[in-house]
């Protein structure tokens, strides 16, 4: 990968782990995955952030990495959500599960989903994210 | 020409010819004077008027001729009568002299005909042959029964010797010709039995007995007089007679029973059949020869039960009794009699009759009977399960004691009452439709729960099988055994409860187990990402190093926790049957390993699988299976051998899939073969693993049925071969 070519614009991480959002970050500007990226501690909190910037397309993650194990809303609950946003977020957005769940069938209800394109397992790494530029 | 009245007597009586040939003269004489009297008596009668001593003088002589020709006394007429009232008297005389004769003709004709019918009853025929002149030239007399017993009709054929000859059987006609003419010689009788071809075609045997009878006079023979019996029948009665009593005897000395007469006035054994050898050893001489032989064979232990009887024999009852006796032979025997005595006019016992049999046998088989009885009768009383028999009114008509050990009620409190009587309301319909396939099926057991009341008015539960014997004559009804199951079912009911707990606990192991993958997992791979991320912001040696040894240790517990996972699942998850792509399989086996290994794996994969055919197993699983397997083979690979290599072969064949993992790594000593699928066996504190890896791939192949080969060698390498059936 190249350094200072960034492959995406906007990252959302919806993880209610400090650490984890913490790594994401790190980890993603330090491999120039993405611009700018989006922390959020809760499935409700994307979810109020996307329908609020619904007709900002500059606002919106061109990717989300979402944690399944989340307190309040967890990664399913919030993609059923997700299935009632606007067809233009749904368009834009990638959605990357990102958990440290072994179950297979996490793995299977997940990739269920028209909108989840890949399922990883925890930590995010650099080779990682080398895999999901290379889909 | 004969009288009216003569003639009417003959008519009505027809003497047999040889009596009436005897007074053949005399009846002429009667007819004559009768005649001469009814002439006389028109004369006389014409001259009444004028009544002449001429006329009275032949009256008288008429009168004296005819008196004298019926025999009667001369002297009475010696005197002529000289008046009309003295002819007259004499006339009466006359006339009771006739009354008299006719009289004694009538009672000659009862006489014949009186032996006529005694010919007939006896079968018997009378003949005379007059012996005066040539045999054959005279007419014998043959009496009419004669005729019947010879088949021919009077007048059919000539009376005489001759003819008679012939009827006689052709071989038996020597014999009455010599028996006969020696009669004749000698003037005696004969006395033979021969046959005879009688008219009508039956051969007859016949006795004849024949007499010669001469002239007092000369001393020639004058006739032969003689009677023939028919004794066809008396001779054919008297072979059955015979044979029937041959066939007796055979029967008496044939039968089992002894048959036995005593004289009880002279103590004496009058009759002992055959059989008595047998019964008793002693042959009925020996009877005979001590009449108390009888009593002295009999058990000392039974005669006293035999000679009570003895007072009902003297009453002249019949007795009926069984007892034992020891046989010659010295084995003891079971005898039956049966005695019936006879009392004589003084009601003093003269005899006994009796007749012995050998029940031996009999009551041996009915010993054995009893004993098998008492067996089944006590099998049944000792049983815990209650059994009992129902008419098909549902109404008990045995019940065995072991229902009072377990509901309280006695066998005779419980007979004749309904079955439904103990059974709850809502259960009747139950038992209802519980003999639909009772009575389509007899003799086949339906098995059947219910609670059933007892005494105390509580209810049991109740387990057991009911037969339809109703068909079996000596059991008549529902056969049904069965047993107190309460216990069982509160058993039961706690199991129940436990289970139900179980289960509750297994949810809650798993849910806790997902936790555990989760809540313990995901503070490590944040810390683990934390760390690679740290290695790559700085160049300090020594902080690398630290780092590294984190990383390694954060690692082998995260191992830990999947295997702990794999093992959870692969217990308690029931087996999926899914289609395993086993290039597919590998391929993630082998992703997952860069992960782990930390991309220092110097050990290569070679993966030789065929064109993937149909094969079912569940994919989880196998995929447990690969990872342990392989990433045992990248972990303690060979650093001393310039191509390590972890080989895996995949083959098909009906059955199912053969897996072999072969890798050329350190190996494992021998010593430590039979250990290690043991549950945290490590072969050595170098051992990075968590001690269940192995553990794990030999309790996932258990699960799916498969089977495990290993062999291994220190320094050449280890290989499992692997066998998993096809679940399609």
């Amino acid at each position: 990968m190249e350094i200072n070519n960034f492959s995406y614009h906007k990252v959302m991480v919806v993880d209610d782990a400090k650490i984890d959002r913490f790594l994401a970050e790190k980890v993603i500007s330090k491999y120039s995955f993405a611009e700018e990226v989006v922390s959020v501690e809760s499935a409700i909190s994307a979810l109020d952030y996307l329908s609020t910037n619904t007709g900002d397309e500059e606002a919106l993650p061109d990717l989300i990495f979402l944690d399944i194990n989340m307190p309040e809303m967890n990664g399913f609950e919030f993609l059923a959500e997700y299935n009632k946003l606007p067809e233009n977020i749904k368009k834009k957005c990638i959605i990357i599960m990102l958990s440290s769940s072994l179950h297979p069938e996490d793995k299977e209800l997940a990739l269920q989903s028209p909108y989840v394109c890949q399922f990883l397992n925890k930590p995010l790494t650099e080779q990682k994210l080398i895999e999901i530029t290379s889909i | 020409m004969l009288h009216p009245l003569l003639q009417e007597i003959i008519d009505k009586n027809k003497p047999p010819a040889v009596e009436l040939e005897v007074d053949k003269s005399l009846l002429d004489s009667i007819n004559k004077a009768f005649l001469d009297l009814e002439r006389k008596n028109e004369e006389l009668l014409l001259r009444c008027q004028h009544p002449g001593t001429a006329a009275i003088s032949t009256l008288d002589s008429i009168l004296s001729d005819t008196f004298t020709i019926l025999g009667g006394d001369k002297e009475l007429f010696k005197a002529k009568a000289a008046t009309v009232s003295e002819v007259i008297d004499r006339a009466e005389i006359v006339k009771e002299l006739t009354s008299t004769k006719i009289k004694k003709i009538k009672q000659l004709e009862k006489e014949v005909s009186h032996s006529k019918n005694i010919q007939k009853i006896a079968r018997a025929g009378s003949w005379e042959v007059d012996l005066t002149e040539n045999i054959d030239s005279k007419q014998d007399y043959w009496s009419d029964e004669l005729f019947n017993i010879l088949g021919v009709k009077p007048g059919s054929i000539d009376l005489t010797y001759h003819s008679y000859l012939a009827l006689i059987h052709p071989e038996d006609q020597g014999l009455f010709e010599r028996e006969v003419s020696k009669a004749i010689s000698s003037r005696g009788t004969y006395d033979i039995e021969y046959r005879i071809l009688s008219g009508n075609g039956s051969e007859r045997l016949v006795r004849d007995m024949g007499s010669v009878q001469t002239d007092p006079l000369t001393g020639a023979a004058s006739k032969m007089v003689g009677i023939t019996f028919d004794i066809t029948h008396t001779r054919e009665t008297e072979n059955a007679l015979a044979s029937a009593n041959a066939e007796l005897q055979t029967l008496f000395d044939s039968m089992e029973e002894v048959f036995w007469s005593t004289d009880m006035v002279q103590n004496k054994v009058l009759q002992m059949s055959p059989a008595c050898k047998r019964v008793y050893g002693y042959g009925p001489e020996d009877m005979k020869n001590d009449p108390e032989l009888w009593l002295k064979v009999i058990l000392d232990e039974d005669k006293q039960t035999v000679l009570s009887e003895v007072p009902r024999l003297e009453s002249g009852l019949a007795i009926h009794n069984e007892y034992r006796i020891r046989h010659k032979d010295g084995q003891i025997r079971w005898l039956e009699t049966r005695i019936t005595p006879t009392l004589n006019i003084d009601g003093k016992l003269i005899r006994l009759d009796g007749i012995n049999s050998d029940i031996t046998a009999k009551k041996q088989a009915e010993n054995a009977l009893k004993k098998n009885e008492l067996k089944f009768r006590s099998l049944i009383q000792n049983s815990n399960d209650a059994i009992t028999i129902a008419n098909d009114c549902l109404q008990f008509t045995f019940v065995s004691e072991s229902m009072t050990g377990m509901t309280g009620f006695s066998p005779q409190e419980m007979l004749n009452t309904s079955i439904l009587d103990y059974i709850y309301p809502e259960n009747h319909a139950t038992v209802q439709e519980m003999l639909v396939p009772l009575s389509e099926n007899p003799g086949v057991p339906v098995y059947f729960e219910f609670p059933f009341r007892n005494k105390e008015g509580n209810w049991i539960w109740t387990e057991g099988h009911v037969t339809n014997l109703l068909h079996e004559e000596a059991v008549g009804g529902y056969v049904a055994n069965f047993r107190d199951i309460t216990e069982r079912k509160t058993h039961e009911r706690s199991l129940e409860i436990s289970n139900e707990e179980l289960k509750k606990t297994n949810n809650e192991l798993d849910r806790f187990v997902y936790s555990v993958s989760h809540d313990l997992r995901a503070p490590l791979a944040s810390v683990l990402g934390l760390l690679e991320y740290s290695q790559t912001e700085t160049e300090d040696e020594e902080m690398l190093g630290n780092f590294e040894l984190m990383k390694e240790s954060i690692e082998k517990l995260d191992i830990f926790i999947l295997d702990i996972l794999d093992y959870s699942r692969n217990a308690r998850v029931e087996v999926k049957k899914q289609k395993v792509d086993f290039r597919e399989l590998l391929k993630e086996v082998n992703s997952s390993l860069k992960f782990m290994s930390n991309g220092k794996s110097d050990v290569s994969m070679k993966v030789n699988i065929p064109e993937n055919s149909d094969f079912y197993s569940d994919k989880g699983r196998v995929s447990v299976i690969l990872n342990n397997l392989v990433s045992n083979a990248m972990r303690y690979y060979n650093p001393n051998i310039t191509d390590p290599y972890v080989q895996i072969d995949v083959s098909f064949n009906v059955e199912g899939v053969n897996i072999i993992v072969r890798d050329n790594g350190i190996g494992i000593d021998e010593k430590h073969h039979q250990k290690i699928f043991d549950m945290f066996f490590r072969v050595s504190t170098k051992s990075t693993g968590s001690g269940l890896g192995l553990y794990l791939v030999k309790e996932t192949i258990d699960k799916l049925n498969g089977t495990l080969e290993f062999k291994s060698k220190p320094g050449f390498g280890t290989e499992f071969k692997i066998f998993l059936p096809n679940l399609a």
